[in-house]
């Protein structure tokens, strides 16, 4: 009588204390998310360790070490801070050859690849031409600037004004004149998920996404299922417009006119410049993502096929092998090139 | 009020109580506790605030609290209600913290990026969405 | 069982008593300040309790009808959102006296007691919920004011316990 009064008790007793066992080694996903770049960059993990608390530290360090990688990086290359190296070449004489740092010039190097190929519509000297439209600034622009200030901008931003000499160890660079200078919003972001993947692997982390300001960059998987990945839609705020699957090493950089813009009389004016108009860029689209396995490639590449529009876009990514791209028009279509990875969303 | 002789109050309680009393007794106990934890929030559902990257605050999502945080362009507002938190700050230009609205569900985060502030939902349920592992945007 | 009244009467005064005692309690209650709304030792239960023990369930839902009813004239709050607090509890607390004595927990007066407390504060804040506050605030709070339900249900119990050895010296055991 005593034992059928108490069952219930212990049975509860029990049933507590089974929810605390866990025989099997439990998949651990942990995501870090910190302020860089002016933006959010945040750095997800998987795993199937099997010790949990050994795994959470070296877990903890690796993400640390990525992430003091991608604040060196921004250092190096802000435009936004007066003492970088990066602005210090901006604050030199121009028609000089001044010497760089390697890593600069390894990055500006591989940029010109992309500027040449898309005959200027890269162009990683814009730094004047955004100053001048005030989208450094906080707060954000309301008004377009001076039309004539821009065409005098314009005059004198002839292609080739970055030229890189010297050696690999000792490089040069010579900047034409005060239209230009350097800014490498378009490519930075790219080069710093190249960068921490690298850390994090050097870490013994495998799997892992790391995302800088909506730009990913993924290693391995999760165990047996892959990364689901969405693009945002550009004109639905918390919508997707496809879900790419991937279990590969991949980056993917999404180009959209609804990142930084306003709109003024009718216009939307937003911050992908076209460098041969001086004004953002109207090709026909709103939303570029690349996919490549390289981050600073995909990087420089969407914002070319902003620029150029979707015909000449997709010729340019020929010149690339292993890159693929999906493009939203203004009309709402897509359009892809033929090894994009993912299924677009039907509209709601 | 109590007729009689008062004796300890422990020997009277099981003089009066039956073993199925003080069964109920302890069964409501736990379950009034387990209660309270589970208003409280799911377990562990917590908030993260942090100023320029580094953890200023933690605190439980159940419960109501607020607290202002010192961010570069002035103070911002930390609200915690019904288990879930949200930013308000008035002095930046996009207030892009603040639109983001109320978290509640583990990982989602609001940030004021100029402010150099960020809150963070550790613990607790996952995302409607939580079949995307991130969006390219 | 409890030696059933000898006769109508004895059931009519008893009942008669308890309920002026409920009546009573609820008044002094009411007047307490400083406890708030929510933190009463709740003794007017302890009288209906008493009534199911020795006069059956149907008396002492009587007896709570007339003690808030009464109650409520009294201090003058008839008919107030605060009347209707009272009765959803005292309602909730007599369904689950009689459910309680349905159950075969073997439960005496201290655990019908501490099931009618609990129940009586449940039944307030969801009576509260829909006619005062529709707050979903009001339920944080539920696990501190059930808290406080299960200390006065058990003293309260108790107490019944004790009046109930009173009033049947030789049957003191519960059913």
């Amino acid at each position: 009588m005593i034992f059928c009064r108490r069952t219930p008790v212990l049975l509860l007793i029990l049933a507590l204390l089974a929810t605390g066992c866990s025989p099997t080694a439990q998949p651990v996903s942990r995501t870090t998310t910190r302020l860089l770049m002016g933006t959010l960059v945040s750095i997800t993990t998987w795993s199937l360790p099997t010790n949990a608390s050994a795994w959470e530290e070296q877990e903890r360090q690796g993400v640390d070490a990525a992430f003091r990688e991608v604040a060196r990086i921004e250092g190096v290359m802000s435009s936004h801070r007066a003492d970088s190296p990066l602005s210090r070449l901006n604050q030199a004489p121009r028609g000089i050859a001044h010497p760089l740092l390697p890593e600069l010039a390894d990055l500006l190097r591989r940029g010109l690849e992309v500027t040449n190929a898309s005959g200027g519509a890269f162009d990683m000297g814009l730094d004047p031409l955004i100053l001048l439209w005030g989208f450094s600034r906080e707060p954000p622009p309301q008004t377009v600037p001076d039309p004539q200030r821009i065409t005098a901008w314009l005059e004198h931003h002839a292609p080739g004004g970055l030229t890189l000499s010297g050696t690999v160890e000792q490089p040069l660079l010579r900047l034409a004149n005060a239209s230009h200078g350097l800014d490498l919003g378009a490519i930075a972001k790219g080069y710093a998920l190249d960068r921490a993947v690298a850390v994090l692997q050097e870490q013994g982390i495998h799997n892992a996404i790391v995302n800088a300001g909506g730009n990913l960059r993924t290693i391995g998987a999760k165990g047996d299922r892959p990364w689901r990945l969405g693009i945002r839609h550009p004109r639905q705020a918390e919508g997707v417009m496809a879900v790419v699957e991937v279990d590969r090493p991949l980056t993917m950089v999404t180009s959209g006119d609804y990142e930084r813009f306003f709109i003024h009389q009718d216009q939307r004016y937003h911050h992908i410049f076209d460098p041969r108009t001086g004004y953002p860029a109207r090709s026909g689209l709103i939303s570029v993502t690349v996919q490549a396995e390289d981050g600073t490639l995909a990087d420089a590449l969407s914002t070319a096929l902003f620029v150029l529009g979707a015909e000449q876009g997709l010729a340019l990514l020929r010149r690339f092998p292993g890159s693929e791209a999906l493009l939203m028009l203004e009309d709402r279509s897509l359009r892809r090139s033929a090894g994009f990875i993912g299924q677009p969303v039907a509209e709601p | 009020m109590s007729p009689g002789r008062w004796r300890l109050p422990w020997r009277v309680l099981v003089r009066a109580s039956t073993p199925g009393d003080r069964g109920l007794m302890l069964a409501s106990a736990v379950g009034i506790v387990a209660l309270g934890l589970l208003l409280e929030g799911p377990p562990g559902s917590r908030l993260q605030v942090f100023r320029d990257n580094r953890l200023v605050a933690t605190h439980a999502l159940g419960g109501t609290a607020g607290w202002s945080v010192d961010g570069r362009l002035g103070p911002v507002i930390v609200e915690i209600r019904q288990g879930q938190a949200r930013l308000r700050e008035y002095r930046s230009p996009r207030l892009i913290g603040t639109r983001t609205g109320w978290i509640g569900r583990a990982g989602q985060v609001a940030a004021c990026v100029p402010c150099g502030v960020l809150i963070r939902v550790e613990g607790g349920p996952s995302p409607a969405d939580a079949d995307l592992d991130a969006v390219s945007e | 069982m409890i030696r059933p009244p000898r006769s109508r009467l004895e059931a009519d005064l008893l009942a008669a008593h308890l309920a002026a005692a409920g009546v009573a309690a609820h008044v002094l209650e009411a007047t307490l300040p400083g406890l708030g709304p929510w933190f009463k030792p709740g003794l007017a239960n302890l009288f209906t309790l008493v009534a199911f023990f020795h006069l059956g369930w149907r008396t002492a839902v009587a007896v709570a009808l007339i003690r808030v009813v009464a109650g409520s004239l009294t201090v003058g709050t008839f008919l107030s959102p605060t009347f209707f607090l009272s009765l959803s509890g005292a309602l909730g607390a007599v369904a689950a006296m009689g459910v309680g004595g349905l159950l075969p927990l073997g439960l005496g007066p201290v655990g019908l007691s501490l099931l009618a407390a609990l129940a009586h504060m449940s039944a307030q804040v969801v009576a509260a919920f829909f006619l005062i506050l529709g707050h979903q605030g009001l339920f944080l709070a539920l696990p501190w004011f059930l808290a406080g339900s299960w200390v006065t249900g058990i003293v309260n119990g108790v107490l019944a316990f004790l009046i109930l050895e009173r009033l049947a010296p030789n049957q003191a055991s519960p059913p």
